[in-house]
C-alpha cells in the first residue's frame, strides 16, 4: 500500500522537472499542469516500483513526453492551424530585448535573459518548438524525433534549423557577442 | 539519443548552450495539492469504482480472465450456432406472443415482424449472417468512434 506522505515527497521532488518538460513541449501552462497531474497519477499506480529507483526520473520524463506528444497528436489539426496562423505575422515581430553581455564569459544567462529565452521558445511555431525541444532538452536524435512525430527526417531537420534561426534572430545581440 | 550538436555548427552549438542553461520551470503551487486531492478522492472510493489499474492485483487477474471468458463464450455462442439460436429465440418469442396476445393490433404487428424475421433468417446462410454481424460491428464501432471524437472535441482542452 502506497504511503501518501511518501508519495507527496516524491511528487515535490520531481514536479519541476515534469512540469518543465511538459510546458516546453506544449507551450501552455494550464495544459502542462494537466499533463503533469496525469503523469503523477500514473506514477502513483507504479509507485512501489518507482520509489528509490534510480530510473524514476527517466520514467517520469518518458511518460511526460509521451503524454505531451499524444496530447499534441490528438489536437494536431487544431494546433497546426493556429500555429500556421500565428506564423504568418511572425516576421513582423521585433526582436526581444536581449542585452548583449559584456564579455564572452558572461554568455552565462542572467535570470532576465533566461526568461526571455523561455518566451522566445514559447513563441516558436508548434512544429519547430516541439522538434527543437525534443532535440535539445530530451536529447533525441533527428530519426527518433521523426518517428515520434510521424514526419519525415527532412521536415525535422528543417524545423529545427528554422527554430534555431528564429531564436538567433530574436536573441540577436547575445548571439553576436559569442561570434555565431 | 543524440550526440549533441556538431562543433562545426556554431548556431546549433549556441542554441544547445543557451537552452541547456535554462533551469527547470517551477511547477505551479497548485499541482501537488491537485494531485493529492485526486488521490484522496480515489482512495475513499470502493475498489470497483477506482480505475482498473488501481484494483488489487488478484482482482485485476480475475477481471481479465472473466472478460476473456465472456468474450470467448460470446464468440462461440454467436459463431457456430448463430442461425439455430436466433431461429429458436425468434420462434419462442412468437409462441410467447401468441400466448399473451388479446388480438391486439400491436401484438399482431409484432408477430408479423417476427415471422418476417424468421423467414429472412431461414433464407440466409451463416456467411451472410457473419457478414451482417461484421457490418453491424463496423457501424457500432464507427458510431462509438465518432461519438468519442465529438466528445473530445467539445470537452477537450482549449
Amino acid at each position: 500500500m502506497t504511503d501518501p506522505a511518501q508519495f507527496e515527497t516524491f511528487l515535490v521532488a520531481y514536479q519541476d522537472m515534469v512540469f518543465s518538460t511538459a510546458v516546453r513541449l506544449l507551450a501552455n501552462e494550464a495544459e502542462a499542469e494537466d499533463v503533469a497531474q496525469e503523469v503523477f497519477l500514473r506514477a502513483w499506480n507504479h509507485f512501489p516500483d518507482l520509489v528509490g529507483s534510480p530510473t524514476a526520473g527517466g520514467w517520469l520524463k518518458t511518460v511526460t513526453r509521451n503524454l505531451c506528444l499524444n496530447h499534441l497528436q490528438r489536437y494536431r489539426s487544431r494546433w497546426k492551424m493556429f500555429s500556421d496562423l500565428a506564423g504568418e505575422d511572425e516576421d513582423d515581430e521585433r526582436p526581444l530585448e536581449f542585452a548583449a553581455p559584456d564579455t564572452l564569459e558572461s554568455t552565462l544567462l542572467t535570470n532576465d535573459q533566461r526568461e526571455l529565452v523561455e518566451q522566445a521558445l514559447a513563441k516558436l511555431p508548434a512544429d519547430q518548438r516541439i522538434a527543437l525541444a525534443l532535440y535539445h532538452f530530451e536529447d533525441m536524435d533527428y530519426a527518433e524525433i521523426a518517428t515520434q512525430l510521424s514526419v519525415s527526417l527532412g521536415k525535422v531537420k528543417t524545423d529545427i534549423f528554422r527554430a534555431r534561426e528564429t531564436l538567433r534572430k530574436k536573441l540577436q545581440p547575445a548571439r553576436d557577442s559569442v561570434g555565431v | 539519443m543524440n550526440k549533441g550538436p556538431s562543433p562545426h555548427d556554431p548556431l546549433a552549438s549556441w542554441t544547445d548552450q543557451t537552452l541547456k542553461q535554462l533551469p527547470p520551470r517551477q511547477a505551479p503551487k497548485t499541482l501537488a495539492p491537485r494531485v493529492m486531492a485526486v488521490l484522496a478522492r480515489r482512495q475513499v472510493l470502493p475498489w470497483y469504482r477506482q480505475p482498473w489499474f488501481a484494483w488489487p492485483r488478484s482482482y485485476q487477474v480475475l477481471a481479465a480472465g472473466l472478460a476473456a471468458a465472456l468474450i470467448g463464450f460470446g464468440l462461440w455462442w454467436l459463431w457456430p450456432h448463430s442461425e439455430t439460436v436466433s431461429l429458436a429465440s425468434a420462434k419462442q418469442a412468437v409462441s410467447q406472443l401468441e400466448a399473451v396476445q388479446d388480438v391486439s393490433v400491436t401484438a399482431g404487428i409484432l408477430k408479423s415482424l417476427l415471422n418476417a424475421l424468421v423467414l429472412v433468417l431461414k433464407s440466409l446462410n451463416s456467411w451472410v449472417l457473419a457478414a451482417a454481424l461484421g457490418v453491424f460491428a463496423l457501424i457500432w464501432s464507427t458510431t462509438l468512434g465518432l461519438g468519442t471524437a465529438c466528445w473530445r472535441l467539445a470537452n477537450g482542452p482549449r
